[in-house]
Parts: C-alpha cells; sequence; structure tokens
C-alpha cells in the first residue's frame, strides 16, 4: 500500500516538470518583449534591450526553463510585467473566491445531481426520469455566460432578490454558483443514472433481490456502495475542471478571483501572471487526481487487498 | 458491429439511418441543423451582410421585433435576424472544421500510439495526460494569446485542445482493433505500418471516430461562442453569437430580446447536435445507450 502511495507521489514530480516545460515553450514560441510591456511604447530603445537584458531574455530557453524551474521550488514564479510584483501573492490573494465558487458550485450540483441521477435510474423510464434527463440535456446545451446573464435578468434585474455581481457576501455567491452548478448538476446527474443503471445489471443485485432484500435495502446496501467510487472520481474531476473553468462566471459576475487576472494578464500579454496561473491550476488538477486515485485504493477492498498481496 | 435482423439485410449505412430515424429527438435536431445550415449557407440571400450586419443605423437601435426586422435591432441598430444567420455561418463553419481537424490529428496520434503499444505509446500518452490536466479553455487562451486573436488562430487553438482527448479515444478503439487476424493476416502479407494504419485499421473505426467528432461539436460551438464573449474570439464588427450576447450586456435589463436572440441561437444549435450526436451513437451501436 504504502510503496503504491510512494510511487503515485514520486511519478507526480515528472508530469509537474512536464507541464511547466509545456506551458514555458507555449508562452515562449515567440520571443517576448517584457521590456516594451513594461516601459511603455515611448520608452527608448536602448533601455528597452538593457530590462530585457536584465530580466534574462537574451539567455536560451532552456537555461531560462532551468532557472524558472529552480525558481518555483522556492515559490518564486517571477514578477508580472505589469504591476512589477511578484506573481505568486498577487495569485495567492485572489484564490479565495475561486476556490469557493469551486467548493460550493460542488457541493451544490452534487446534492441535486447524485439523488436525481439514483431516482432516474431505479425508476426508469418514470415521468421524473424523462424529465430529469431531458432538463440535464437541455442545460448541457447552454452556455454558462448565458445561463449567468439569464440568472441576472431574471433573479437580480428583474426580481431584485439577489445582487447581480462584487464578492463581499454570501448572498453575492448564489448566482455564479447556481450558474457553475446547474450544468454540473446535470453531468453528475446523467453520470450517475449511467454508473447505477449499470450496476443494477449485475449479477449481485439479481442474487440480492432472488433472496428476497427489500428494494430500498439492494439500492442502499447493494447499489450504491458500489457506485459511490465511481461517482465521487467524477466529483473530484469536477471540482478540478471547476478551479479552471470560473473564468467566464467571474467575468459575468464581475467577481476578482483567479480567472480575471489571468484574463487581464492575458490581454497585456503578461506572460509570468499567464505562466504562474496555469502551472498552478494544472498542478491542482493533477493533485486532486492523485487524491482520488489514493482514495480508490483506500476503500476499495479489491484494490486494497491487491497491493497486499504485493502486486503493483 | 452486431447487426440488428430487421426483415431484410441492409448495408451498413442503411442499416444505421433505419435505427437513427426511430430516434424521433435525434431526427429533430438533424432537421434543426439543416435549417440552420440552410440559413448559413444562404445567409448572404436572406440579409446582405454590409448593409444589415455591419452598417450602424443609429435611428433604429434598440427595437423590438417587428415585420421589418423579426428578432429586432440591437444598440447599434443592426438587424439581429441578420446578425444571427451570419453568426450562424462563422458558428457552424468553426464547429465543422474544428471537430474535423481534431478527428484527423487525434486518429494520427491515438492510432499510432495504439498500433505500435510500447514506449511509443507510452511517451504519447503521458504527453497527452500531461496536456490535458492543463485546464482546457486556459490552454485555449495560453494558445491565442501567443498566436494572436481571430478566427484562423482561434481554430487552432480549440484543435490542440481537443486533439489529446481525441486521442485517448482513438487510442482506445484502436486496441481493440489491432489484436483482430486480419491485422496480422496484413502484417505477414508486408504492408507497411502507415498503410495497417490507414488501410486496415483506421477504416475500421471510423464510423465510432465520426460520432465521437459530432457530440464535440456542441461544446466546441458553446467553447467558440465563450471565447468570443470575453474578447478573445471573433473580433467585432464580425457578427458571432457570443460577442453578440457580450454586446448586448449593457442594455438587457430594459431590452431582454437582443441577448435572448444571440443565446437562443446557441442553446438551440448546441442541443440540436447533442440530440444528432446521441442518436447517432445509438444507432451505431445500440450497446452504447445509457
Amino acid at each position: 500500500m504504502y510503496k503504491y502511495v510512494l510511487k503515485r507521489l514520486l511519478y507526480i514530480i515528472p508530469m509537474l516538470l512536464l507541464i511547466i516545460l509545456i506551458v514555458f515553450l507555449i508562452l515562449n514560441i515567440t520571443p517576448g518583449n517584457p521590456g516594451r510591456i513594461m516601459l511603455g511604447a515611448t520608452a527608448e530603445q536602448h533601455l528597452v534591450d538593457e530590462l530585457n537584458a536584465s530580466l534574462g531574455m537574451n539567455k536560451p530557453v532552456l537555461q531560462r526553463y532551468f532557472e524558472y524551474v529552480l525558481g518555483i521550488f522556492k515559490l518564486d514564479f517571477g514578477v508580472s510585467y505589469r504591476s512589477q510584483l511578484p506573481v505568486f501573492q498577487e495569485i495567492l490573494k485572489n484564490f479565495p473566491t475561486t476556490i469557493k465558487l469551486a467548493v460550493f458550485s460542488v457541493i451544490v450540483s452534487a446534492m441535486i445531481g447524485i439523488p436525481l441521477g439514483i431516482i432516474s435510474a431505479t425508476k426508469r423510464y418514470s415521468t421524473m426520469d424523462i424529465s430529469s434527463t431531458v432538463s440535464a440535456l437541455f442545460l448541457a446545451s447552454i452556455p454558462e455566460f448565458w445561463l449567468g446573464l439569464i440568472l441576472m435578468l431574471i433573479f437580480s434585474l428583474k426580481l431584485g432578490w439577489l445582487p447581480s455581481g462584487g464578492i463581499g457576501e454570501l448572498k453575492n455567491y448564489v448566482l455564479p454558483v447556481m450558474t457553475l452548478a446547474l450544468p454540473t448538476a446535470a453531468y453528475l446527474l446523467r453520470i450517475t443514472r449511467t454508473i447505477m443503471l449499470e450496476i443494477l445489471r449485475q449479477d449481485y443485485i439479481r442474487t440480492a433481490k432472488a433472496k428476497g432484500a427489500t428494494n430500498q435495502r439492494i439500492i442502499f446496501k447493494h447499489a450504491m456502495r458500489n457506485a459511490l467510487l465511481p461517482i465521487i472520481t467524477q466529483l473530484g474531476i469536477r471540482f478540478a475542471y471547476l478551479l479552471g473553468g470560473t473564468l467566464i462566471v467571474e467575468q459575468v459576475f464581475g467577481m476578482y478571483g483567479v480567472g480575471t487576472i489571468i484574463l487581464k494578464a492575458m490581454r497585456l500579454k503578461d506572460v509570468p501572471v499567464i505562466m504562474a496561473a496555469t502551472i498552478l491550476l494544472a498542478t491542482l488538477f493533477m493533485l486532486i487526481m492523485l487524491i482520488i486515485d489514493l482514495m480508490y485504493a483506500y476503500i476499495d477492498p479489491r484494490i486494497k487487498s491487491q497491493f497486499k498481496k504485493g502486486i503493483s | 458491429m452486431k447487426k440488428l435482423n430487421v426483415g431484410q439485410s441492409r448495408s451498413g449505412i442503411g442499416d444505421i439511418w433505419y435505427r437513427f430515424k426511430k430516434n424521433k429527438p435525434a431526427l429533430i435536431g438533424f432537421i434543426v441543423i439543416c435549417i440552420i445550415g440552410i440559413f448559413a449557407i444562404f445567409a448572404d440571400v436572406f440579409a446582405d451582410y454590409d448593409t444589415l450586419c455591419i452598417q450602424m443605423t443609429p435611428l433604429d437601435r434598440l427595437q423590438g421585433p417587428s415585420w421589418q426586422h423579426i428578432f429586432g435591432t440591437d444598440a447599434f441598430g443592426r438587424d439581429l435576424f441578420a446578425r444571427t444567420i451570419h453568426g450562424a455561418r462563422v458558428s457552424l463553419s468553426f464547429g465543422l472544421i474544428c471537430a474535423s481537424l481534431s478527428m484527423v490529428g487525434g486518429s494520427l496520434i491515438g492510432a499510432t500510439a495504439a498500433y505500435f503499444g510500447g514506449k511509443i505509446d507510452n511517451i504519447i500518452m503521458r504527453i497527452v495526460d500531461v496536456i490535458m490536466s492543463i485546464p482546457g479553455i486556459l490552454l485555449t487562451l495560453a494558445l491565442i494569446t501567443v498566436l494572436g486573436l481571430g478566427l484562423k488562430n482561434m481554430i487552432i487553438a480549440m484543435t490542440i485542445g481537443m486533439v489529446p482527448g481525441f486521442s485517448r479515444i482513438v487510442r482506445a478503439l484502436v486496441l481493440t482493433i489491432v489484436r483482430q487476424e486480419y491485422i496480422d493476416a496484413a502484417r505477414a502479407s508486408g504492408c507497411s505500418s502507415l498503410r495497417i494504419i490507414i488501410v486496415h485499421v483506421l477504416p475500421n473505426a471510423v464510423a465510432m471516430i465520426i460520432v465521437y467528432a459530432t457530440m464535440n461539436i456542441a461544446g466546441l460551438i458553446i467553447g467558440a461562442a465563450s471565447l468570443s464573449f470575453i474578447g478573445m474570439g471573433v473580433q467585432p464588427p464580425r457578427p458571432e453569437w457570443g460577442s453578440m450576447v457580450a454586446d448586448a450586456t449593457t442594455y438587457m435589463r430594459l431590452y431582454p430580446h437582443i441577448v435572448l436572440v444571440p443565446g437562443l441561437a446557441i442553446v438551440v444549435t448546441a442541443l440540436s447536435f447533442n440530440l444528432f450526436g446521441d442518436g447517432l451513437a445509438d444507432a451505431l451501436d445500440p450497446r452504447m445507450r445509457d
């Protein structure tokens, strides 16, 4: 077991180096000119050249990559071309907004999507099943930004129940979280339904039925326990996606989170900021996947016994 | 793939069509796509691009739906119907081009990985893993930052973002094919690897690959609209549904129709493609359902 955990942890290091390399290469295909961005269009050329040189822009790409990686170990992601402040602190300052959005959305969507998915699967082709699958299909076809605007139009501009922007209070989060949670709930509903249907087809469910177990017992004791793991996996994947996907909702509701920082940096070609934010989000994504994998090994007795026998 | 016994034997495509047309939602989706396609192809016939889509006529601004402007006009007095159907042209061609390009790229990479296996497979799939762990929209935006704004660069960026996921699916598909005996036979008769992949492997996977590509079109259209909405996609004054919504946000409190029209256009198109894609998958392989 520990061997497996250790192996997975070690495996993540080369993956992270590769992520950093790919992001680094993408953003450095074109030779940047940070001096020009920092000093403005009217600055004299020799000053721009000097600044570029002091930033190390004339060194070979690979050397710059290694220096960058070494910096990351000291949590030094460089300095923003724009504000000239350390990048890491700026991102960290705005991270709570994004985390809150993602966490709330995942909780809300799980509370809606998973129960509805289970009901849909157990009462297949009922009105409940059909109406929830149809609305799930609808929600999968609505762009997030438009859903956000429509919710804002109804609940904020017309009814005046909720604020249309800001991040101060909890009620500021209601509409953005709904915007993110509804499509996620629709996705979870579809997945839960599929997983449950697959499990209900299994032999051991038939055996339980033959032994005279009640429907309730079959669903909660036999089916749910097996469905939970793949559903949790999907939940984790959605959470990871949401962390990187709050950008558009942040724009719609004027919330200042990591997404806004990234978008702003992209408009200004502020490469260090883009790079740091992308690397941080990708790292988080990998860590979440790792935690899910480890959880699998921990919860599922089948996987656990495999490693006890020493097969890895 | 098991053939359904439906009275008389049918050809592969006839068989698929027979099952597809029994699926009413999918058929409706297909018909709606055709209608939108006709509007997109003949957009210039229905509404002139320069006078109705681009030219601003401030006197006509923010009108509600009427006989002259069936969808009303936007904040610059431009006809929303004209902009919507010209926007359909952008969105549809974007979705189709991106899906086809990522299909070709993903098929080649996925088939190569699955066919050769071993080290090559390992290297390719690790790179795919890495790219897939970068949140999709960030990868696309980073590429656009480097390449610059515009429709062509948007297509390149979105395609690069799509290829890894596609490769993974094709790889899984091809893995089941390369184990078949006729591949051994082809190898024994001296076919080159490239020839085996292109002539023997891919044609047997092509139907499923096309279905996956179709199922991705809705997402691509939504993605393109989202990029345009945040100003990183199609640039004004070119009509695009996402940027039309973005333009409308300032006025949506008093004139909701200008945000409803382009938004509904996206929803209807994406929904139709989703229904069509699901139906196609069902028709091709009934076991894929649920």
